[in-house]
């Protein structure tokens, strides 16, 4: 019976190190991985970061200013960029025809009949008053 | 009334109006620049009706749309602020204020720029940035406009073509930079 017992707690003291050592190195590989882990997470969210920066700098920020401040822009332009600015994007296809003045130089004077008419109904339909909304055109003598 | 003790010579600059933007950091302003922006005297105006005894000095304004950067770049800008307002009626004078206006860099500080001053109500301030930005939009081409703003065009191309062809009148002549 002695014997016995003898070698069962040796079998059982062998057993628990091997155990232990077991769960020793589970700890490490845990402790390791864990690490790498951690390590490859921040390293992603480093990269993440500075491609969002990459996209910040690439980022449209003009056209994500309010329509009322884009109209102030463009009625401090002439009518024939303002006009340009309809075809950059979605965002900007109808902008120019809600600005409060509209300015033709004589190169593009001929061409500002045909364009104001338009204009100017859509002015009487959003009730923009005449006192808040002008239509100029400029010469030069020697035209 | 204007002559009592609580309304100081106009003269005597010392008066400082504290900000906080919205990161937290604090600026101490002249009250003659802090008056440029309309918010602020609002708010300014407003704190002092409702507690005659703060007299501006101890009151902090918080401006939580505006970030130190920017808040720092429109006090330096409204610090420049000529006296008079005199428009630039010669053609010299209307280049160097273009190129004081380059100085004003990418698209994103302008638009940053833009926002602060709406948000500001700060009149010249707004006029010159808006005018910072139609400076890349005047005589330029549509391609350069929409890379220098970062623009996508997302017309289908039949669209783009149709649109260019109605007004081409305005395409012709631009700077092609």
């Amino acid at each position: 019976m002695e014997y016995e017992f003898e070698v069962e707690e040796g079998v059982c003291m062998e057993y628990v190190e091997i155990v232990s050592e077991l769960f020793e190195n589970l700890r490490q590989v845990k402790k390791l991985t864990v690490g790498k882990w951690c390590r490859m997470k921040n390293q992603a969210m480093i990269i993440e970061a500075s491609a969002a920066n990459i996209d910040e700098e690439d980022e449209d920020r003009i056209s994500t200013l309010p329509d009322s401040i884009i109209l102030i822009i463009l009625s401090s332009l002439l009518a024939k960029e303002a006009i340009i600015t309809g075809v950059l994007s979605q965002r900007w296809a109808y902008l120019w025809t809600s600005v409060p003045s509209l300015r033709f130089t004589d190169t593009s004077f001929e061409n500002a009949d045909v364009l104001a008419l338009p204009w100017m109904s859509r002015c009487s339909y959003t009730g923009l008053q005449n006192s808040q909304t002008s239509l100029s055109y400029s010469f030069t003598s020697d035209t | 009334m204007s002559n009592t003790s609580e309304n100081p010579n106009p003269s005597s600059s010392s008066a400082k109006i504290t900000l906080k933007t919205s990161d937290n950091e604090l600026f101490e302003v002249e009250e003659a620049v802090a008056m440029k922006f309309c918010t602020v005297k609002q708010y300014f105006e407003d704190e002092k009706d409702n507690d005659v005894a703060a007299r501006g000095s101890s009151t902090v304004i918080p401006l939580p749309n505006v970030h130190s950067a920017v808040l720092a770049r429109l006090i330096s800008y409204c610090k420049k602020l000529p006296q008079s307002n005199a428009v630039a009626d010669n053609h010299e004078e209307e280049e160097t204020k273009k190129k004081e206006r380059k100085q004003y860099g990418t698209p994103g500080d302008l638009v940053d720029l833009i926002s602060a001053a709406n948000y500001l109500d700060f009149k010249e301030g707004l006029e010159f940035f808006n005018q910072a930005l139609a400076d890349h939009i005047q005589n330029k081409s549509v391609e350069y406009v929409r890379k220098f703003f970062g623009i996508k065009g997302d017309f289908e191309p039949h669209e783009e073509e149709k649109y260019r062809e109605e007004y081409a009148w305005a395409f012709e002549g631009v700077d092609e930079d």
